[in-house]
């Protein structure tokens, strides 16, 4: 192997130690799971964000809550309304009487990690604030504008159930989230672990594993995790699959309205080197493509009225796309 | 062989000659000409449209003053002679008057009894004749004959009213008598169908001469070349003896590449599903929900992780590690042919 990708299997097996403890102190805390904090951790280590679609009760909030005080990281949780306004997410400028002058009240964006509930129940207006500030990592209150700190991640849910009185993300803004996770019921030991470890006595609170810092280090260790050709292409062609899935011989066009977009190839990479990482690789295999590809692309293949007629999601689609594209 | 063709072909032509008859649509040249017809002396007879017998052998004035009108009535058969089989019957009958369309009402008859003939159609009309200026209702009866032989229409009571109500009448058109000839022969599809017939047959034959030539030319079968026995195993095996290639042009990545796609294509051959298209990690875990030899499996496994490392990771391997994996290989598909 040559000394530069020596050095990076290096790094990241060094860096990579507090996967395993992190998971481990987690685990404590939450029952099975391991899907949402696996791409919680992956979210984190990419600078990305999350929206969770779950039906209620599956330990969201529990497992955010549980890996910010895991990475000693400041958690808010912002239950959205109809009459959320914008400067209840991000503060506003108070008058000091003393003082004769307007100071920023700070709101909870001011936090690592940002559980943002129900999100489709706020109006387009609370919603792009937050949104925004996912994107730019900076909020402007009054004339001033305030980076946020890192690390700093959204996790929006939306209930699958419930859709009246809701404002459902328009597509553009669904694109801004890295992964989309849908989460499921424990089995049947978990379920019988989590009876058993919830009911009477108190949750177990989690010892402080790592320091926001040493996300951000673990960062940099991430974006140099090598990607060879050959997957790059492996990438492109599964996100160019879903615009013209007749170029890959399969037989899903009709179903497709429209295909991923060029944030997918990014996401795609971002988020399949974050998936070595906590494998502890120093670069990326068709199978880290595969297991995370979903996450990030079911949002953002956009089905057609015949999709939908015939039964079929957008996650149909991509596996069949999964399927058929050829692994390198 | 040539003789039997045209002896085939001429039964074949006196075998359909009898099938081919003329349809009624395809006999305009008969129609209108006068009718065979057969009538009792004394009574209406059918006659030509040019000079017919008056009808009024009944005429039954209820008031004298109906007599202005000069009611008749008369019977016309189309076509008038030689009426063959298949042919469309027309038997008109016509009441007329001296006078206007509408002063006198006739009512449609009741159908006449009919022998050897079936009715197809009656189509009432009113119109003024032209060169006697007389008022014409006029009933046509679409009929066609059942079987060549003697033919029967029945006779027709008419009966009329003046519109007004004041005065009314009927009349008796007498019976009609004519003979149906048998169906005609249609010379022109006769001879167009011959001559298909004939052609089908004799291409038939020259098809036939020339496969026989063609069999009896055909050289002896040369010695079956030998088949293509080997299994998909052995061809594996093939390309794999052949992969030394890559090394021996340093081409490292291109030969772990053809490794890894020649062990997913083992698998696949072993069994019995396309595992091609799946990672590494998928393989391993199809291998291990169908109960694949463990040990085997492990083998495999550090196989297509070695190529993954060289495709994917940069990994440069050994001399002697590209050496084993090409044995491994070898030595695992070699085993499973043998079992």
């Amino acid at each position: 192997m040559n000394p530069e990708m020596a050095a990076i299997h290096e790094k990241v097996k060094e860096e990579s130690v507090f996967v395993d403890k992190l998971t481990a102190e987690i685990g404590k805390v939450i029952v099975g799971q391991r899907y949402l904090i696996e791409r919680l951790l992956i979210a984190m280590l990419t600078n990305g964000h999350i929206l969770i679609e779950g039906v209620p009760g599956l330990a969201k909030t529990l497992a955010v809550k549980t890996l910010a005080k895991a990475i000693r990281a400041r958690f808010q949780r912002i239950q959205f309304t109809p009459d959320l306004l914008p400067a209840d997410l991000m503060g506003t400028m108070i008058y000091n009487q003393k003082e004769g002058t307007f100071f920023p009240k700070k709101g909870p964006l001011f936090s690592n990690l940002i559980l943002a509930d129900e999100i489709n129940r706020a109006p387009a207006k609370a919603q792009s604030a937050l949104l925004e500030a996912m994107q730019e990592h900076q909020v402007t209150i009054g004339d001033t504008t305030f980076p946020l700190e890192e690390p700093f991640m959204v996790l929006a849910t939306q209930n699958p159930i419930e859709q009246e009185g809701t404002y459902p993300l328009p597509e553009a803004q669904i694109d801004r989230f890295m992964l989309k996770l849908h989460v499921t019921y424990p089995n049947k030991k978990e379920e019988r672990e989590i009876m058993e470890r919830m009911a009477g006595s108190a949750p177990r609170e989690p010892d402080t594993v790592i320091a926001p810092a040493d996300i951000i280090r673990a960062r940099d260790v991430v974006n140099r995790i090598y990607v060879d050709e050959k997957i790059k292409n492996y990438i492109v062609d599964i996100v160019f699959a879903t615009r013209e899935p007749e170029t890959y011989k399969i037989d899903v066009g009709k179903y497709i309205e429209y295909g991923a977009s060029p944030r997918a190839s990014i996401y795609l990479t971002q988020a399949a080197r974050a998936y070595a990482f906590l494998r502890h690789r120093g670069h990326v295999t068709p199978d880290d493509v595969k297991a995370i590809g979903m996450d990030v692309l079911r949002h953002r293949v956009i089905i057609t009225y015949e999709a939908e007629a015939d039964e079929l999601t957008s996650e149909d689609i991509i596996r069949k796309i999964f399927d058929e594209v050829e692994v390198p | 062989m040539k003789i039997k063709s045209w002896a085939l072909c001429a039964m074949m032509f006196i075998l359909l000659l009898p099938c081919f008859s003329q349809k009624p649509e395809d006999n305009p040249d008969v129609f209108g000409k006068t009718a065979g017809a057969e009538s009792p002396e004394g009574e209406t007879d059918a006659k030509e449209s040019a000079s017919p017998d008056k009808g009024e052998a009944r005429v039954i004035y209820s008031k004298p003053e109906m007599e202005r009108f000069a009611i008749k009535g008369e019977s016309f058969l189309i076509p008038q002679e030689k009426i063959h089989l298949g042919d469309e019957i027309r038997y008109i009958i016509q009441l007329s008057w001296e006078g206007k369309l509408g002063e006198i009402e006739v009512d449609e008859p009741d159908p006449p009894l009919l022998n050897n003939l079936k009715l197809m159609k009656v189509i009432p009309s009113n119109k003024i004749s032209p060169e006697t200026n007389r008022a014409i209702a006029e009933f046509t009866y679409l009929m066609n004959g059942l079987e060549k032989g003697k033919s029967y229409v029945g006779m027709i009571d008419a009966s009329y009213r003046l519109k007004d109500g004041s005065g009314q009448g009927s009349l008796r058109i007498k019976e009609q008598r004519f003979e149906i000839l048998p169906r005609r022969h249609n010379w022109k599809r006769i001879g167009l169908v011959s001559l298909s017939v004939l052609g089908i047959l004799v291409a038939t034959a020259a098809i036939g001469y020339g496969a026989f030539y063609l069999i009896k030319r055909r050289p002896a079968p040369a010695p079956a070349a030998e088949a293509d026995v080997s299994s998909p195993y052995e061809r594996i095996i093939g390309e794999l003896s052949s992969m030394k290639l890559f090394l021996i042009e340093g081409e490292i990545r291109d030969f772990y590449s053809k490794l890894a796609k020649l062990a997913k294509g083992f698998l696949s051959v072993n069994q019995g599903e396309e595992l091609a298209k799946l990672t590494t990690e998928e393989i391993l875990q199809a291998l291990q929900e169908k109960n694949f030899n463990p040990e085997q499996r492990d083998r495999i496994f550090a196989i297509l992780e070695l190529c993954d490392r060289v495709k994917f990771a940069g990994y440069v391997p050994t001399h002697s590690e590209n050496e084993q994996a090409l044995k491994e290989l070898e030595v695992l598909i070699r085993n499973h042919r043998k079992m």
